[in-house]
């Protein structure tokens, strides 16, 4: 059938759904006009040069980073123990790693500052030990980001583990490679795109945290106050600011979307 | 003996795998057997991925699967050469990557490895392949590419699982005749697994046929087709097979002064010859007809196979014919009679070898 002659049949759809879908669009576009509408662009060379968001930027830059890094050292080889070791607990242990992926992240914060905190199970003994306190400092960021974005990398990866059939690791195996062989050389560059939108997934999740760092790190400018934070703060003190460093995030937001549509949005 | 198999092996609460095997050292053995008899679960079970729950599994001088004495090798450590199925060959490495893959795994530096890669690369023809990733290689190409593997590691045993199988009908005769060429240069033990039965005639000496994870017959291809244990293993061994040379629709069988006509012209020069049992008629005179496709000759041997018994005859080729008993009956025949033989041209199957 030539392309003159086809036809297409598209029924009108429901009145009721298509409502329904218009109010749930204006849910999401309205706010974005909103900050749009608020935005002062005149001011916002000057304010995105100015100190307070300069050491926005550069706490978020670092901590982001620094926790997608440890995402992956880290959860990589805990993806991997739950999608190839049988061992006691393990689903136990898949739920207690998801779990941040759910909980309310000031929970989040509340429980790290419980474990790490000058009185806390770990942090007192490390305190009398070394003299190091980890709440309120650039690593205190970094835990609670890895904290709350590593879930999001070890379910990407360990989805794609389970779901390699193995037989090439086995072919791997055959030939005398050693499980570590196997897992770096034939299991990784399978998986590879899967890893490489976990790692994005974790880098996004760790940007935009909020809750788990203001409990566990504080807003200390400079120090511990991440974008996210600096907004918080901003929305009490400098509107205009607020606006800007909202806008930054949205654009980063969607820059890193449109690069991974692909993988995401699967369009026929 | 470099591989002396004796084991049961447990691939679910319904299916097991019992069987006895020993192949010699530059020697091919043939698993033959119907999907679902097995054949995979040995595989595993050889390499190392699957143990068995009883028996014995040695090869070379090495116990590598035992469990009355709790020895159990790894896969990684057992030196076994696998051409899987569907060859599993890496995708994300080239060529020269994948064969100097094992080697590197054994801890051989860079160059050595790939020093071993391309003389198997030279020994195979694939020199000009080194830089492809497997993806645009030909089904040909990806078996040579997983023999060469399999070899890189210089097994004791290598395993090969329907190497032809993922072929199509046209190159399969042609690599089952290159792999016979390979399989020949390799002095270590080699275990064919397959179903189809030309694969197994033509590459081992010794076949095994497999049922329902059980051995139904060993032996020589020769014994296994005079002395077909079951009508299964009839039907498999039954097609007279035969390498020639098509000129112009005239056979010259290889190790015969026998020539055979064809309607078949499209495949010529070295060619496979596959003739049914039942296409075969035996006459005491001689008969009418096409005088090329006719012949005299004598009865060799007749063996009762149920519903029908298959009649061997001798020079100048070979063959083997299907007849009722009655048939046989009312021609008299019995080892020694002299018959005539005639095949019409149309059922001689030619394919490319």
């Amino acid at each position: 059938m030539t392309r003159s002659t086809r036809r297409t049949i598209q029924q009108r759809p429901p009145a009721a759904i298509v409502v329904a879908g218009c109010v749930a669009s204006a849910l999401f576009v309205v706010p974005l006009l909103g900050l749009l509408w608020r935005t002062p662009w005149s001011r916002l060379i000057d304010l995105y040069t100015s100190d307070i968001v300069l050491d926005a930027i550069r706490i978020s830059v670092i901590t982001s980073i620094a926790s997608a890094f440890l995402c992956v050292v880290l959860g990589v080889p805990l993806a991997w123990l739950l999608s190839r070791v049988e061992f006691r607990g393990r689903d136990i242990l898949r739920a207690l790693v998801t779990l941040p992926m759910v909980l309310p992240p000031v929970v989040g914060g509340a429980a790290l500052l419980f474990a790490f905190g000058r009185r806390g199970i770990v942090g007192e003994p490390l305190d009398a030990a070394t003299g190091f306190v980890l709440p309120f400092s650039i690593w205190a960021v970094i835990v609670a980001n890895t904290f709350v974005a590593m879930p999001f990398l070890v379910v990407t990866v360990e989805g794609a583990l389970r779901s390699l059939d193995g037989r090439h690791e086995a072919a791997a195996a055959t030939l005398g490679a050693s499980q570590l062989t196997v897992f770096r050389r034939i299991a990784l560059p399978m998986i590879s795109p899967s890893l490489r939108a976990g790692v994005v997934l974790a880098w996004a999740r760790s940007l935009g945290e909020f809750g788990a760092t203001i409990t566990f790190a504080g807003s200390l400018q400079g120090r511990t106050q991440s974008l996210p934070l600096a907004v918080f703060v901003a929305l009490e003190s400098d509107r205009d600011a607020a606006v800007a460093i909202s806008l930054l995030l949205v654009v980063v937001s969607f820059v890193v979307l449109v690069a991974f549509r692909d993988r995401w949005w699967t369009r026929v | 003996m470099t591989l002396d198999a004796s084991f049961t092996a447990r691939r679910s609460e319904v299916f097991d795998v019992s069987i006895d095997i020993d192949v010699a050292r530059g020697t091919t053995t043939a698993l033959l057997g119907p999907n679902g008899s097995g054949k995979s679960t040995i595989v595993s079970v050889l390499a190392g991925l699957l143990a068995i729950e009883d028996g014995h599994i040695r090869i070379g001088d090495k116990l590598v699967d035992a469990p009355s004495e709790g020895v159990f090798v790894p896969v990684a450590q057992r030196h076994v050469g696998v051409v899987f199925q569907d060859y599993l060959l890496f995708d994300k490495m080239n060529v020269l990557e994948n064969i100097a893959f094992g080697p590197r795994a054994a801890g051989r530096v860079a160059s050595d490895a790939k020093e071993i890669a391309q003389g198997l690369m030279e020994q195979f023809g694939l020199d000009s392949l080194a830089d492809l990733h497997p993806p645009q290689l030909s089904g040909g190409q990806a078996q040579q590419v997983a023999l060469a593997r399999a070899l890189a590691i210089s097994p004791s045993l290598l395993l090969l699982d329907e190497p032809l199988a993922a072929l199509d009908v046209a190159t399969r005769s042609r690599f089952r005749r290159s792999l016979a060429e390979h399989l020949d240069s390799f002095d270590g033990a080699r275990l064919l697994i397959t179903h189809d039965a030309a694969d197994a005639f033509l590459l081992a000496e010794q076949i095994v046929v497999l049922e329902h994870g059980r051995v139904i017959q060993a032996g020589s291809a020769e014994e296994i087709r005079r002395h077909p244990a079951t009508p299964y293993v009839a039907a498999l061994s039954g097609r007279n097979l035969l390498q020639a040379t098509n000129t112009g629709g005239v056979l010259a069988v290889d190790g015969s002064d026998q020539l055979l006509q064809t309607w078949d012209t499209a495949a010529s020069g070295a060619v496979l010859v596959s003739i049914p049992p039942s296409a075969i008629a035996v006459y005491t005179e001689q008969p009418h007809g096409s005088p090329r496709n006719t012949w005299a000759t004598t009865v060799s041997a007749i063996e009762p196979l149920g519903d029908t018994s298959r009649v061997y005859v001798g020079a100048p080729l070979e063959l083997s014919a299907d007849l009722t008993p009655g048939a046989i009956a009312s021609l008299r025949l019995e080892p020694g009679s002299s018959v005539w033989v005639s095949i019409k041209a149309t059922e001689i199957d030619v394919s490319q070898a």
